[in-house]
């Protein structure tokens, strides 16, 4: 299965969940967001671009993608995309952060634009501090609804 | 092979451009206005319609013909379209993505932005059909084009 994390970079708040799923993060004393690998590492030529994030403990491949300001259109372009190469729905999730990411990380990431690099970092950690419990909320209904789907089709497959 | 056209809104020239392709469209002569009507989708996407890949038809080589609206993301749906393909590896030769906005004029824009966006129809749509005839011989060499390389 294929799991795909979006926010408006696939840099961000999508890396921070992603990290967070694989349990690759580190949070005893806050995000520290110099740790995470790829972490704002964007040009905006890219954006769309997947990037892998790694494998979780059930061999699922796990990606980021940012989907500039237009989430709702390009989580269709993904599902019909997967959908006309022949990929099942089993196959793949998405799930939007969108609405997760903070002012603070949009303020990050503009400053990044113009190339404010330290105050970028200020804000973007803030802000990845600030995203933290919604990320965990929202990790938590996901691994349940997966764990939920997996008991589910071992139920059906013992029926047939 | 799977060959996506796409524009702004996936109404107008995607549309007309997938349809020449599948030969719904003279590619010898002007469509009268009628023909450009009858093409499915001309001018009904809305909003919430982008971004849904739609199948068009088959073309005579049998490669899977699509339309696409992705308002101006241009890149961020390319990217998406060849890291997906990448990750399923798969190349340019089983997925081609053509944009079409480089052919679209003026009229097309205003009578878009009139009759899907004002939702103004009898006002827009006389001015995207001027529009779309305006073009009209550039989409065809588009699609020659296209064809050309996807044979």
């Amino acid at each position: 299965m294929k799991i795909f994390f979006l926010c408006k970079t696939g840099h961000h708040t999508s890396l921070l969940a992603a990290n967070y799923y694989l349990n690759h993060l580190e949070t005893g004393n806050g995000i520290r967001i110099k740790e995470i690998p790829g972490f704002n590492d964007i040009k905006p030529k890219s954006i769309g671009t997947p990037y892998f994030v790694g494998k979780d403990d059930k061999n699922n491949e796990v990606y980021t993608i940012g989907v500039s300001s237009q989430p709702e259109i390009f989580t269709r372009v993904i599902g019909d995309y997967l959908n006309i190469l022949g990929e099942k729905p089993e196959n793949w999730d998405t799930i939007n952060l969108t609405r997760i990411t903070s002012t603070y990380t949009k303020l990050g990431i503009m400053l990044n634009y113009f190339r404010l690099k330290y105050l970028a970092a200020y804000f973007l950690g803030i802000g990845a501090n600030r995203e933290f419990a919604e990320i965990q909320s929202v990790i938590s209904e996901f691994s349940n609804q997966t764990q939920a789907r997996a008991e589910i089709n071992q139920y059906n497959n013992k029926i047939y | 092979m799977k060959i996506i056209y796409h524009c702004y809104g996936g109404a107008h020239s995607s549309v007309t451009a997938a349809s020449i392709h599948l030969g719904w469209l003279p590619s010898d002569r002007m469509p009268d206005n009628e023909e450009l009507l009858n093409i499915p989708y001309f001018d009904r996407p809305i909003n919430k319609d982008h971004g849904h890949i739609r199948f068009m038809g088959y073309d005579e080589n049998n490669n899977e013909v699509y339309i696409v609206g992705r308002r101006n993301s241009k890149s961020v749906l390319e990217n998406i379209c060849h890291g997906i393909s990448d990750i399923y590896g798969l190349t340019d030769k089983d997925v081609r993505l053509i944009n079409v906005m480089p052919y679209v004029n003026l009229k097309m824009v205003i009578g878009g932005f009139i009759s899907r966006r004002l939702q103004i129809t009898p006002i827009g749509r006389p001015i995207i059909l001027a529009g779309v005839k305006s073009s009209y011989w550039k989409f065809v060499n588009l699609v020659k084009n296209v064809k050309k390389e996807t044979k």
